[in-house]
């Protein structure tokens, strides 16, 4: 589903990532774990086409993305759902057209379908009283579960979040992994989740991956994770100040 | 050297932007409603503004004629000697300066900030295309909306003109106008409503652009802004030169 192939990403001729590889089944989740800074929102962006790899390819279904034409990129992006980990809702619009968007611009959806769906969402991450607010008027946790509902909302079949739980109290975020668990099952997606909540990630994980120094380090399971002997996951999942990834270079 | 290269990548990137913009607009059709909301908006909110300065040019401009219209006895041509300087030239650039600091700073705030805030990233994301989503209803909708607002300046300035002539030139309004078509050409008009287009185009193309290519946070946001005030007031300086040069020459081929 989602295939990375020696992707490099320089920015301002800083490397960022360095010929990083892996392959993603559809169907499966894969959580990115890692120190910030390292890189994990830019994979995102990567496999959604918002920046290009400096050197390697991505492909999503079998498609390298870089080489596809506009139009196909956007109607590949109409299956793709993203979580923006600042939320980038649309701050003039009303919770409720903030979610209609993507419906009214990229599905031929009558009136009522959008109407019933929106409400549906919004009911899924609990945040139907705020139906007529405007983004600036909701807290910082109704923001990210908006912005979950808008990723959601034209059933994409891979689905991209980036800090889902970020600012969120541990009820919430275990009821909104739950939900993203829950429509995983039933749409069968595929999902790449951005978290540094342990918890959640091993609650969310069919694989997880270290992303650390330019390189992404791909542990599979959470029990292979957990067991790992390699000193920078066991240093990293267990939160130590000292150890390799905080060695000066 | 530095700034050639400057002027050219900012000039190539703006044409290649305004292309997009078009194929955009012949592919995939344009949303008239949106456009019409846009222009609407646009329209309204600086019409006031507009308004008041075509007025007060056309004004200012008749009492600067009247001291040297006076001296030589010619009080009858003031009505046209002011209405023809203020269509021509004066009128339509300080209208679109003013324009500029209004329409053009506003839009590239406006989507400076989207852009910075990954909300055009986010159209995109959601399988939609941000240029036919919101920035070619805005540069129709501020083209179109420039124009009338231009053109209704003009008027507004003609308006003025008569007003302060007969409060402070002593000159009754029929006297005004009776030379206004002695002064006033077809040629002269029709070359005024072409500058006011160009006009409106230049506004439109600039601060979109800006606004869409801004990076960078807050401050990447203000230098948008700051850029397209100073880059739409020299591009409308050096198109009205642009423009008379050309119907000029238009004029003596076809022969008026
Ligand atoms: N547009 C950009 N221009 C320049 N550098 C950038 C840009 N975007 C990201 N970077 C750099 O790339 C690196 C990786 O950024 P990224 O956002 O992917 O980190 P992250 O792993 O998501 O961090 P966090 O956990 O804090 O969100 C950072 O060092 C950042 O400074
Ligand atoms: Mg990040």
């Amino acid at each position: 589903m989602i295939e990375f192939k020696e992707v490099s990403l320089n920015f301002d001729g800083r490397q960022i990532l360095d010929k990083i590889s892996f392959k993603l089944e559809e169907g499966k989740s894969l959580v990115l774990v890692g120190p910030s800074g390292e890189g994990k929102t830019s994979i995102l962006k990567l496999i959604s086409g918002l920046i290009k790899p400096s050197s390697g390819f991505v492909y999503v279904k079998g498609k390298d993305i870089n080489q596809l034409s506009k139009q196909e990129l956007l109607s590949l992006l109409k299956n793709m759902g993203m979580l923006f980990q600042k939320n980038a809702l649309f701050d003039s619009m009303k919770v409720s057209q903030n979610m209609k968007f993507p419906m009214l611009e990229t599905t031929d959806f009558t009136e009522e379908e959008i109407e019933k769906r929106t409400r549906y969402f919004l009911k899924e991450v609990g945040i139907d009283h705020a139906y007529d607010l405007f983004p600036a008027e909701i807290s910082g946790g109704m923001q990210k579960r908006l912005g979950i509902a808008r990723a959601l909302a034209l059933d994409p079949q891979v689905i991209l979040y980036d800090d889902p739980t970020a600012g969120l109290d541990p009820i919430t975020s275990r009821k909104i992994i739950d939900l993203i668990l829950q429509l995983k099952k039933e749409r069968a997606s595929t999902l790449v989740t951005v978290t540094n909540d342990m918890n959640r990630a091993y609650q969310l994980a069919d694989h997880i991956a270290l992303v650390v120094k330019g390189e992404l380090l791909w542990l599979d399971s959470v029990q292979k994770a957990r067991t790992s002997d390699d000193p920078r996951v066991f240093q990293f999942l267990n939160g130590k100040t000292q150890g390799p990834l905080t060695e000066k270079l | 050297m530095k700034v050639l290269t400057n002027t050219l990548t900012e000039i190539g990137g703006l044409s290649v932007f305004v292309q997009e913009l078009f194929s955009v607009a012949y592919r995939k059709g344009i949303k008239q409603k949106d456009v019409l909301d846009q222009l609407w908006k646009v329209f309204i909110q600086s019409f006031p503004t507009t308004a008041m300065a075509g007025f007060f040019v056309g004004g200012i401009l008749t009492l600067q004629f009247t001291l040297q219209v006076k001296t030589f006895g010619a009080l009858g041509f003031l009505g046209g000697l002011a209405t023809s300087s203020t269509v021509r030239e004066v009128g339509p650039l300080l209208i679109a300066f003013m324009l500029s600091g209004k329409i053009g700073a506003f839009t590239s705030a406006e989507l400076g900030t989207m852009r910075v805030t990954e909300q055009i990233d986010a159209i995109r994301c959601l399988g939609a295309d941000p240029l036919q989503e919101i920035i070619l209803p805005r540069f129709l909708g501020i083209i179109f909306a420039s124009f009338f607002l231009l053109v209704g300046g003009l008027f507004m300035s003609i308006f003025g003109g008569m007003l302060m002539g007969v409060l402070f030139s002593g000159i009754n309004p029929e006297e005004y106008i009776r030379h206004i078509p002695t002064l006033v050409s077809k040629v002269s008009l029709i070359n005024s409503v072409f500058k006011c287009f160009v006009f409106a185009f230049v506004l439109a193309a600039i601060c979109t652009y800006k606004g869409y290519t801004a990076s960078g946070g807050s401050k990447g946001v203000g230098i948008a802004v700051v850029s397209t005030s100073v880059q739409t007031m020299i591009c409308l300086v050096f198109m009205d030169w642009f423009t008379s040069v050309i119907s000029d020459a238009f004029f003596t081929v076809v022969g008026s």
